[in-house]
């Protein structure tokens, strides 16, 4: 079966800086793909490159078998409602001068053909599907909490029925007791939708724990891909091990510890 | 242990006003702790509990409008509120450090490192110029970082943000400082470089004898350094104990919530995670019994209430609650 995402040898140059060095990596329909590494790996820059944001210097995108990099304009639009994105701050991704309603219909207005009752009946069930309040279409971003600022975002990325999320570091800016709250709110809309998910993150145990498959990035390279058990539990690459071994969260307080004076 | 805390948080409340509303809102609510020399203690809490505000109350560096309205704090045996804004800034920089989560609120773009650490020491210390570049010197190599006569020469943009945090903690230990209070400090680091940052902490704490507060949402981080903790939630110190005490027999259901939610489980595993649902209240209306209660699986009509007091669970581990160590 093929993927519905696949990275061939992909590469991006920011001058002489290789930002992705040749990067092959595949996203199977219903899972998650978990990239980690930290800030400069070109775990971000990847991102941006599958939802077509920067142009990759080399290498293919494939979607659902089909190469995207040379889709344009009207062409590219089935792969542009089919991929969309959650970023990691939900204070600069919503514009504040806009009502709820406007931001999550943006991208149906974007897209074009739909009428404004098929527009304000999907906004409504997508607040719904993501645990808002009809009436927050009314309201304005700076009226919700960080977590209640994100579930905006995901019923924004969800109005289009993509196939594909990008989630960039989407947890990491919410208070630990909302975390829970919104990785369980993926999860549910995983299962609900048969989602696939790019989960970008250096969050090492959120990523162990969600993903199917995890990749992790060091300048620019996969230096170790697999079953997201096996990576964590025992990584090989001796990066992936620093990574790991600093990161990893302990099971008991000892280990939580280690290392204390 | 010398009799005498170094530091003395009595019942401390601070004050902040909020747009369109004739009365301030009480951001942090009677909030007592000790700190020992040499003695290390995390105060862990969520966006808005407050715990920053009482870091902050501590130097005197309130946001606009913000005030200490109760309480007091006691520095090495003098309260606090006595001293001079001109005392204040001598204290700040000197005898307590600050380090924040983003080192650039400490550097200027605009000099040099060298000189910005020659600038700090001027206004602190009493010494002879030839002197202050051999201290830069050494100060770098204590936090770790190679070639420090170089790096001396370097403005802030040609560094990473882990280089830069050390910078910022051999500015805060450049003093001589008793206490270092750190916001965050490791928040915006890489999981390689936290590690390291909180080595360095432990290891100027150990060799020098500093007295360290950390301001943290990280249970790890608190567990690294600080012996002691503090939990906040909503303005108050809801637990306090040892860290191991918390970690291991959380006697709050806030406390035992925000543990559970770092254990993601097994690798792969995918299930749900432990979440506490809803938020925390809004300080200008907190509800008035227990002000966990509204998202407590524990929580009765008492809870819902009637304040709840603060219960002892073992000698130094007290939790405020109805049915503290029997909800674990």
């Amino acid at each position: 079966m093929s993927a519905l995402l696949e990275l061939r040898d992909l590469r991006k140059l920011y001058g002489t800086v290789r930002a992705v060095d040749g990067i092959d990596l595949a996203v199977e329909a219903g899972q998650t793909f978990g990239l980690v590494g930290e800030s400069g790996s070109g775990k971000s820059t990847t991102a941006r490159l599958v939802l077509r944001l920067v142009e990759p210097t080399g290498g293919t995108i494939l979607y659902n078998g089909e190469p995207v990099q040379a889709l344009r304009g009207k062409a590219l639009r089935p792969f542009r409602s089919a991929v969309q994105a959650v970023f990691q701050n939900p204070y600069s991704a919503l514009d504040p001068r806009m009502r709820v309603r406007t931001i999550v219909a943006e991208p149906l207005v974007a897209a074009g053909g739909f009428s404004v009752r098929e527009i304000r009946d999907r906004v409504a069930e997508q607040l719904a599907v993501v645990g808002l309040r009809p009436d927050a279409g009314e309201r304005f971003p700076h009226e919700f909490s960080g977590g209640q600022r994100q579930r905006i975002a995901i019923a924004r990325a969800l109005i289009l029925l993509p196939k594909l999320l990008v989630l960039d570091e989407p947890v990491s800016a919410l208070d630990v007791s909302i975390r829970a709250q919104i990785l369980n709110l993926l999860l549910d809309l995983q299962e609900r939708f048969g989602l696939s998910y790019l989960l970008i993150s250096h969050d090492l145990p959120l990523v162990a724990r969600m993903c199917d498959q995890i990749a992790v990035m060091y300048q620019g390279k996969i230096v170790e891909t697999g079953p997201a058990a096996t990576v964590a539990r025992a990584p090989q690459h001796p990066y992936a091990q620093a990574l790991f071994a600093a990161g990893m969260l302990p099971a008991t307080f000892t280990s939580l510890a280690k290392g204390s004076p | 242990m010398s009799e005498q805390p170094l530091l003395e948080l009595r019942n401390v409340c601070v004050d902040v006003p909020r747009a369109g509303r004739r009365t301030p809102i009480r951001i942090v609510d009677g909030v007592s702790m000790t700190v020992a020399r040499g003695e290390s203690i995390g105060i862990i809490g969520e966006s808005g509990c407050g715990k920053t505000l009482t870091a902050l109350s501590i130097v005197r560096l309130l946001p606009a409008g913000g005030s200490v309205s109760g309480g007091t704090i006691a520095f090495d045996g003098t309260d606090l509120a006595t001293r001079s804004e001109e005392q204040m800034r001598a204290i700040r920089g000197g005898r307590i450090a600050m380090i924040f989560q983003d080192p650039m609120v400490a550097l200027d773009p605009l000099f040099t490192i060298g000189d910005q650490m020659d600038e700090t020491m001027r206004e602190h210390l009493d010494l002879p110029p030839a002197e202050l570049r051999s201290r830069s010197i050494a100060l770098l190599e204590a936090v770790g970082i190679s070639d420090p006569e170089g790096r001396l020469r370097q403005h802030p943009h040609e560094m990473s943000g882990g280089m830069l945090q050390r910078i910022v903690g051999a500015i805060a230990i450049s003093c001589n400082a008793e206490l270092v209070i750190a916001d965050e400090p490791t928040t915006a680091l890489d999981p390689t470089l936290q590690a390291q940052f909180l080595e360095l902490l432990a290891g100027l704490k150990r060799d020098r004898g500093m007295s360290v507060i950390l301001v943290t949402h990280d249970f790890g981080a608190a567990a690294r350094l600080c012996k002691r903790i503090v939990v906040m939630y909503a303005g108050q110190i809801v637990e306090r104990g040892t860290t191991r005490e918390v970690f291991e027999s959380p006697g709050h259901p806030y406390a035992r919530a925000l543990i559970d939610a770092l254990a993601y489980g097994e690798p792969g595993t995918r299930g749900r995670l432990n979440a506490i649902e809803g938020q925390p209240p809004d300080l200008a209306d907190v509800p008035p019994g227990c002000r966990f209660a509204p998202r407590c699986a524990f929580a009765d009509d008492r809870c819902r209430t009637e304040f709840p007091p603060d219960v002892e669970l073992a000698p130094g581990h007290v939790a405020r609650c109805w049915k503290a160590g029997t909800t674990a």
